[in-house]
């Protein structure tokens, strides 16, 4: 009975894919991922999935040194499971994610619908998300804080012509609960000496962003895969993302791509690289000081179809990026650059 | 990439952060009560005593805002005794300067300190009269305001 079930499960898994990644940037930071996910469809309209991600973290940044600490170890663990149930016209998704490190554990929930009209010309997408994190701190068996993330996403994709492939969106997120760092103090100068104080932030931040996604056939086999999102909050953050891949395929299993993306972001409108006196909010954070980064990289994907084999599918992929952070207003850290190395591979059987 | 920042920064709205309502604590208090329990367990230059700590303490002998090494016995400046004053009202900030120092079992904060030299945390727990004197002093017990501070002057 038991094999038999084992058999049965194994006749449904269709999709195994593995990816792995480092990370290593100039602010003492490297950073280890490992993601795995399978993909079964036990019946013809329904689908289950599942994930599971390990990162491990080492760094001695500017956001954690201190005179009391020097570098910290991290290990944090994701798993994810979904479901969905498909035909012809229209897809219900539904997932939960689980994630754990030391200090922060998620419960993430969320649900998708797409419904294609005019003989697929047009693709409505929906989507909703609920967050509940706890929020700790690192070997604090007393410090608990909580945070609720609420958000949706609306958009449609439209088939422009047999060459051209545009989606539109709009999500909106958000939060509520606490949203500083337990680890980081802002520096108070008039007093008379300078001083540490406690980050403080609004307990609330409602985050928007509207993104355009552009795929365009070029020539022969190749293809322009581009996007531009701007994005705004109630924090005053306002920020614009652009970028592009040019993707070549070369042959039937080969397809070569470079890809560029720059982002510039301003910073909230209670970030201050210092203050003169204790102000209601306060922060330290980089991530909402004002900044511009560029990352650029190849990649190299090989895809190879057997049918009637055992591993019908076989996939691989790996890329290479290099980036740079440039910080405006962030004492601490005027840049920040590195490297990303991701490499991936997958079966269908 | 720059015009496109200074784009976004000319679209971006400024809002007034006003300055904080600080916790109403008693300076003489903390002078007389405070500074000696401060001074005693938290100053030394492996600790608080190191001017690149956030909350650091000024303290004869130990950590000074200025002067020479053979200055460092000198009584406090008016402007050490500010620092230590509006460096202990920041702390306050989500209890940290009165659960810090307190055992976690007795529900207190992680403390480096506890850990760094093998000798738990500072107090065992709230039964401790030097811990109820920083308890005190952030409930917003008063002194006398001529009180002075034993040592400060010599």
């Amino acid at each position: 009975m038991r094999l038999q079930l084992v058999l049965m499960i194994a006749q449904q898994l269709a999709a195994v894919d593995e990816r792995a990644a480092v990370y290593q940037d100039s602010d003492h930071t490297t950073i280890v991922t490992n993601n795995v996910t399978a993909r079964a469809t036990p019946g013809k309209h329904v689908g289950v999935d599942a994930r599971y991600l390990v990162d491990v973290i080492t760094s001695a940044s500017v956001d954690v040194i201190s005179a009391a600490t020097t570098r910290f170890n991290e290990v944090r663990h994701e798993a994810q499971g979904g479901l969905d149930y498909h035909d012809d016209w229209r897809k219900l998704t539904a997932s939960y994610v689980f994630s754990t490190e030391n200090d922060w554990t998620s419960h993430t929930g969320n649900v998708g619908f797409t419904q294609d009209f005019s003989r697929h010309q047009v693709t409505l997408h929906l989507g909703g998300t609920v967050v509940s994190n706890d929020v700790g701190r690192s070997g604090d068996a007393n410090f608990h804080r909580s945070l609720f993330v609420t958000g949706g996403s609306a958009g449609l994709t439209f088939v422009l012509s047999p060459r051209d492939l545009l989606d539109l969106s709009y999500t909106l997120a958000y939060s509520d609960g606490y949203q500083a760092s337990p680890y980081r103090f802002v520096s108070v100068d008039n007093v008379p000496i300078a001083m540490g104080a406690v980050e403080n932030v609004p307990e609330t931040r409602a985050r928007h962003a509207v993104t355009v996604r552009w795929n365009h056939h070029a020539f022969r086999d190749t293809a322009f895969r581009s996007h531009v999102r701007a994005y705004w909050d109630d924090w005053g953050v306002n920020s614009i993302t652009a970028g592009t891949e040019y993707v070549v395929g070369l042959g039937h299993e080969w397809e070569m791509g470079a890809f560029v993306r720059g982002y510039a972001q301003t910073h909230a409108w209670f970030y201050a690289p210092s203050y003169g006196q204790m102000e209601t909010y306060m922060t330290a954070d980089r991530e909402l000081s004002t900044f511009i980064d560029g990352f650029a990289g190849l990649r190299a994907g090989w895809h190879q179809e057997r049918p009637g084999k055992t591993f019908s599918d076989l996939r691989f992929d790996m890329r290479a990026s290099g980036f740079d952070f440039e910080f405006f207003d962030f004492p601490r850290l005027k840049e920040r650059y590195g490297v990303l190395g991701e490499i991936a591979f997958g079966v269908t059987f | 990439m720059r015009a496109a920042l200074i784009f976004l920064a000319l679209t971006a709205c400024t809002e007034v952060n006003p300055p904080a309502p600080q916790p109403q604590v008693d300076e003489a208090f903390f002078r007389c009560d405070v500074q000696p329990v401060v001074t005693k367990w938290c100053s030394s230059f492996a600790c608080h005593g190191d001017a690149r700590r956030y909350f650091h303490v000024f303290a004869r002998n130990r950590l000074r805002a200025q002067g020479t090494e053979a200055e460092r016995n000198a009584p406090l400046t008016q402007e050490e005794m500010t620092s230590n004053f509006e460096s202990a009202r920041a702390m306050l900030a989500d209890g940290l300067l009165t659960k810090k120092p307190l055992e976690q079992d007795a529900g207190g904060y992680f403390h480096r300190g506890a850990t760094l030299f093998g000798e738990g945390n500072v107090f065992a727990s709230e039964n401790d009269p030097e811990w109820r004197v920083l308890n005190d002093w952030a409930a917003g017990k008063k002194e006398d305001p001529t009180c002075v501070e034993l040592g400060s002057t010599q």
